[in-house]
């Protein structure tokens, strides 16, 4: 018996779908067009621990509160840092003084730019930050200089005696501003119609932020094109066009960012942090101290809440390992709440332009994708958020021909970077809003203008992202019967509304950060003649349930307890390398390596065993903590009398598994960003009540289906659910990271008061549905979990909103200013007019009666690169780009 | 935060004394919103002069009478509770509701929620020396002033964040507040003072002076039978708890027969002091209440607003939170849309 099996938890919020029966062997059976990774088990036992309700393995030391995170640490003679940060935007350090904190009581260390001069990044060609600032801060909340000293409050003082004189340079703090500024291909060469001060006017340089990009203040554009979509265009009965923007919005994970470094006596560095990519900060740690890695190890402690916030390396983990080597003692720093702000990290705002042709049916033609991306004071993941803004548009729908043209641009404000969907919440909200206007112009049923054009299960799109299992289709027939929505919609009394969207996300990115051809993720397994397991990852558990996750599946495989497994993870010294909890690629990849390893410690352990006694190989599984002969189940031994065997057999079990994603499809250049192994698929419906009289919008219900392959935990999926549920609705109606724009200070108050974010009274009753349809490129065939369930939310809302006071908000978030101000501006028009209301659009669909709209109007003319060109594999493509005719050939 | 010590008075005399000699004492009741100000380097308090531990200032008295009198160190918690101001001052039970979330409820208090200082972002920044703080502009005109003023602005353009204040406004409460030269009071609506008085103050306290109570007066003849008191607080806010009004209206009327026999209507979030409305009074004074009248007087109220470009919404919302209180109010209206 598996004991600790928690009650039915999950049954009565939740309904399991399964679109096929259970693979009874354990195997998935299913001819697939491509290799698929099987489940290697022979055996005919069913699943014991995959798909049941456990608990965590790590919950009760979480509830009882003694996990110890990274701030709980504390050793002997350990120091505190405290960081001085700029106080302005855009600026050359003219100088430091740091001498009157130096003389402060107390006071160990104190170090400036020069004592880490290297320049890091998460991204290889984004190399463009500093632990801290050399010569020129870029943002508030800069680092420039830090303290180390024997308690937090000599180190508060020693930080305030530090004196920084700063020679001021143009600010940046908008898209516009930074697409115009002087050495811009794009830049009017008039510097006061950026609104920024006129010093330095003539130095083109100084307005730049970064002396890297494409030109000026541009960090990156990228254009592709798959298909021809002026042809695609011209096929269409419709086309329309539509104008977005997502404002950004930050992670606000409960545990601040922490650190504490310590030196050992032989002079090894050993680094503590909340960190979600151990090994990335490893690396960069190694770069920026220029010690060898085999001198570091990084622990990731457990994160309390990362989202994506705890993905680069940072800063303050630079500093506290210098001043831990400077003063030979342990250095800790905790960020406070306002500093977590500063390293943001966070949603990109992005700027949208979308324009469809579609035909009379709804079957897309065309797609024309514009994003522009205000992407802060540094490179930080960028250049992959700007593709993810236009990658995963074509694995809903078909898109038969679809350009992308994407721009991130740098700005003196805290840095965007990977948040809960990375990149794709922007452009989902876009699309799925786009969709209904579509749906509602062509007087089509907003289900059916989706259900009727899904891309095929096990199919290429058009920009080569290779898909797996797809069950959206089940997913909207899911929420749509649930939420009576075919009665609801348009049917609902004034005030209120019903809004559908779907969405899909990746199972883990197809590719690492850097470039190199070894697995994503590797697991060691050990088994002792005691019969004890331990199972060591790179991996790293940031509450979404990792390490339970490894359990459950090494569990499965040997028969045994999950809660008698031991977990060891995200150390560096003692854990094979995992990429990281990032891209919702945990599960399915570490997964994979699990169940590997797990596979090979079984198969040592029965080939030993069928030895000794003589049984088939065939004949044996493992079970309910035992091994045992399945034609003659009286006939077993313990888990640990088989290791015993196993041991005395082949010596010390241990075994490896390891984990590398399948090659992506597409060759051309940014096909690396958006293959995953799988894609997960949700569908959701939001039932809203707007007060038309205050604008306030209050989300009564969401509907929502997931499609994850198969729930590894179900208590755990619902759980991802509805927190990105919770999330969704934060960003759809009040989340902004917002900046004061005048005095040429860009900066918001960084709070948990003023950055609004809902409270239990805002969360709405959430009916959650998952659907299983096991993908043969999980373990198991699980997808993910982690985010894909956000996406839909904010475009559901928005629909949904639309439905309940007919006015469209093009703008997230939804908050009641914005409600207020569009109804108002079309009750005006109505008086003025009559009974017709027209007008108020984008300006850019004519002909057609337009609802009144809240939303950006247009986007800056930007002049895009010659796009990479791509043949769609029904084209006879290959996923190679072709071949740009020469430069001369056109002249 | 620097350190800074704490005082423990023996006496309300001894708290003011102290809080007069020393130029950086500064009192403390509850600290919800001084710890803030501390925490954030607006204020460096040398010496916190305590109220919590002095006698007898958190009563909550009522009879037919005398009206209502709270001690300025009751916590918002008691008065939300409180039967008699459930009962009779249901503007004040909902004003106090309002506020924050129960932890801050139950350490906040009146006097405290009264005196609290304005959450302009600008002002709330240290980076910021606004005009509130001594500067020289105030840069809600020109930069982020989603939250700030539509009435009533000028210089500075913050909102008084109170939501007791218009409360205990339309309930035509007096204020009594103690200083060195002993004791004084006031209509509460003449405690606060608009920033072309004083662009540093929201009120009237003197160097040393504290707030003690605040008194409501009994209504004239709430027991008749053909008579009814009514009040209402309705705040509109961005989430359901733990946030400042963007609008609210305080309304509390007496009826009747069905007449408005006397209302005051006073509207919080929207200016730098509880903004009364003397022209939604005055439209509904001797009348039956209706729709259209309830939207006069809401529009009437808001002729005079001036938006600062990010704030415009507040007109429409200030202008139909009148027009609901109103009608909630009015024996007319079951369920005002």
């Amino acid at each position: 018996m598996i004991p600790s099996a928690v009650a039915e938890i999950a049954g009565f919020c939740m309904q399991v779908t399964r679109t096929r029966d259970p693979p009874k062997s354990g195997r998935i059976t299913a001819t697939k067009p491509y290799p698929v990774h099987l489940m290697k088990n022979g055996s005919s036992k069913h699943l014991e621990v995959v798909g049941k309700p456990f608990r965590k393995v790590d919950a009760s030391a979480k509830v009882t509160g003694q996990t110890k995170f990274a701030d709980d640490i504390v050793l002997p003679r350990m120091l505190y840092c405290k960081i001085l940060r700029s106080h302005v935007p855009h600026a050359l350090i003219r100088k430091i003084d740091t001498s009157k904190a130096v003389a402060m009581p107390g006071v160990v260390a104190v170090i400036t730019g020069k004592s880490l001069p290297i320049p890091y990044g998460i991204l290889p060609v984004s190399q463009d930050e500093h632990a801290l600032c050399l010569d020129k801060v870029r943002m508030i909340g800069d680092p420039v200089a830090a303290v180390a000293a024997i308690d937090e409050d000599a180190a508060f003082e020693a930080m305030n005696a530090i004196e920084v004189e700063y020679d001021p340079l143009p600010v940046i703090s908008s898209i516009q501003d930074a697409l115009r500024s002087p050495g811009s291909a794009h830049m009017d060469d008039n510097p006061s119609r950026t609104g920024g001060p006129q010093l330095a006017g003539e130095n083109k340089e100084a307005w730049r932020i970064h002396g890297y990009g494409d030109h000026g203040n541009v960090h990156k554009m990228v254009a592709l094109e798959f298909g021809d979509v002026e042809e695609g265009f011209k096929q269409a009965d419709l086309i329309r066009e539509d104008v977005f923007f997502y404002e950004g919005n930050t992670h606000l994970p409960m545990e601040q960012h922490a650190a504490v470094a310590q030196v050992d006596g032989d002079g090894k560095l050993c680094l503590w942090s909340s960190t979600q990519t151990p090994h990335y900060v490893h690396r960069a740690l190694a770069k920026v101290l220029e010690m060898p890695a085999s001198r570091i190890r990084v622990i990731a402690t457990p994160n309390g809440g990362g989202f994506g916030g705890k993905s680069d390396p940072f800063p303050h983990e630079m500093i506290v390992s210098k001043l831990a080597l400077l003063t030979g003692r342990p250095v800790k720093v905790t960020l406070t709440r306002e500093e977590v702000f500063y390293c943001h990290r966070g949603r990109h705002p992005v700027l949208m332009w979308v324009k469809t042709g579609a035909k009379k049916d709804g079957a897309i033609t065309a797609m024309h994708f514009r994003s522009f991306l205000d992407g802060g004071a540094y490179g930080s993941y960028g250049v992959a958020s700007t593709y993810y803004t236009g990658a995963l548009q074509t694995v809903t729908y078909k898109i038969p021909n679809y350009k992308f043209e994407g721009v991130r641009v740098f700005t003196n404000k805290p840095p965007c970077g990977p948040k809960r969907g990375h990149g794709t919440p922007q452009p989902r909200y876009a699309l799925e809003v786009h969709l209904d206007k579509i749906a509602e112009q062509l007087r089509l049923d907003p289900v059916a203008i989706r259900k009727n054009h899904l891309v095929e299960p096990y199919s290429l799109t058009s920009n080569y992202l290779r898909v797996g299992s797809m069950g959206l289709a089940a997913c909207i027939d899911k929420v749509v019967t649930a939420s009576d929505f075919k009665n609801k919609f348009r049917n609902l009394p004034y005030g209120k509304g019903i809004g559908l969207a779907c969405a899909s996300y990746l199972s883990g990115a197809g590719l690492p950060i850097y470039w190199n051809h070894m697995p994503h993720s590797g697991v060691q397994l050990r088994l002792d003649r005691q019969g004890g397991v331990c199972v060591m990852c790179g991996s790293i558990d940031i509450g979404q349930g990792s390490d339970s996750v490894l359990a459950y599946i090494i569990a499965e495989v040997l028969g045994i307890d999950p809660f008698d497994i031991r977990v060891l993870t995200a150390d560096t010294d003692l854990t094979p390398v995992d990429l990281g909890s990032y891209s919702s690629r945990v599960t399915l990849m570490t997964g994979n390596a699990a169940l590997e390893a797990a596979e090979r410690a079984r198969d040592l352990l029965i080939r030993a065993v069928s030895e000794k006694m003589n049984i088939p190989a065939t004949r044996l599984s493992l079970s309910g903590g035992r091994l045992f002969d399945v034609e003659n189940p009286e006939t077993s031994i313990s888990f640990a009398e088989a290791v015993q065997i196993a041991e005395a057999r082949f010596g010390t079990i241990g075994t490896v598994g390891s984990y590398t994603p399948p090659p992506s499809a597409g060759k051309y250049k940014g096909a690396g960003v958006g293959p995953s192994p799988a894609y997960s698929y949700d569908a959701a419906v939001a039932e809203v009540e707007v007060d038309p009289r205050t604008g306030i919008v209050r989300v009564e219900r969401i509907w929502i289906a997931h499609d994850i392959g198969r729930a590894i935990n179900p208590a755990l999926t619902l759980g991802q659910v509805e927190g990105s549920v919770y999330m969704g609705l934060g960003e759809a109606l009040m989340e902004e990271m917002s900046y004061r724009t005048n005095r040429n200070v860009v900066h918001k108050f960084p709070s948990l008061l003023e950055y609004k974010s809902p409270t239990t009274l805002e969360m709405c009753d959430v009916k959650t549905f998952l659907i299983e349809d096991p993908d043969p490129n999980g373990p198991f065939g699980a997808k993910e979990v982690g985010q894909g369930p956000l996406l839909p939310v904010p475009p559901a809302i928005a629909n949904a909103v639309y439905d309940a006071v007919q006015v469209r908000i093009d703008e997230v978030p939804i908050t009641p200013d914005k409600v207020l101000s569009a109804i108002q501006k079309r009750d005006e028009k109505q008086e003025d007019e009559g009974e017709s209301a027209n007008g108020g659009g984008t300006g850019i669909t004519r002909g057609v009666e337009e609802p009144h709209r809240y939303g950006p109007k247009s986007v800056p003319e930007v002049d895009w690169p010659e796009p990479v060109r791509v043949k769609p594999p029904w084209d006879g493509g290959t996923g190679k780009e072709i071949l740009r005719e020469a430069v001369h050939a056109r002249e | 935060m620097r350190n800074f010590q704490h005082f423990n008075p023996a006496s309300l005399a001894q708290a003011t004394t102290t809080l007069s000699s020393k130029p950086d004492a500064w009192v403390i009741a509850g600290g919800i919103d001084l710890l803030g100000e501390m925490k954030n380097g607006i204020i460096q308090p040398g010496t916190l002069v305590n109220l919590k531990t002095l006698p007898n200032l958190d009563y909550i008295k009522f009879s037919e009478s005398d009206g209502l009198r709270i001690g300025a160190m009751a916590t918002l918690a008691k008065i939300e509770a409180h039967p008699d101001i459930r009962k009779h001052f249901t503007v004040l039970s909902q004003a106090a509701h309002s506020v924050a979330t129960p932890q801050i409820r139950n350490v906040g208090t009146l006097g405290g929620n009264l005196c609290q200082r304005p959450r302009c972002w600008y002002y709330r920044n240290p980076a910021f020396h606004c005009l509130k703080k001594g500067g020289k502009e105030c840069f809600s005109v020109s930069g982020e002033n989603k939250y700030n003023a539509i009435l009533g602005g000028g210089p500075v353009f913050i909102v008084h964040p109170s939501d007791c204040a218009p409360a205990l406004i339309s309930l035509g409460a007096e204020v009594t507040v103690a200083g060195p030269r002993g004791k004084r009071s006031m209509p509460l609506e003449k405690f606060f003072i608009l920033p072309t008085e004083n662009p540093l103050r929201e009120n009237r306290l003197q160097a040393g002076e504290v707030v003690t109570e605040v008194h409501v007066p009994p209504f004239h003849d709430a027991g008749s039978s053909s008579s009814a008191h009514r009040s209402v607080y309705l705040k509109v806010k961005e989430r359901g708890a733990w946030d400042f009004a963007l609008a609210s209206a305080a309304v509390s009327m007496e009826t009747n027969a069905g007449m408005c026999r006397s209302v005051r209507v006073v509207l919080g979030g929207v200016a730098p002091i509880p903004w009364r409305c003397p022209q939604a009074e005055k439209t509904c004074m001797g009348k039956q209440i209706d729709e259209a009248l309830a939207a006069e007087a809401g529009k009437a109220s808001l002729a005079q607003a001036v938006p600062l470009g990010k704030n415009d919404y507040k007109v429409e919302m200030a202008a139909n939170l009148i027009k609901r209180a109103l009608l909630m109010c009015s024996a007319s209206s079951a369920s005002p849309r």
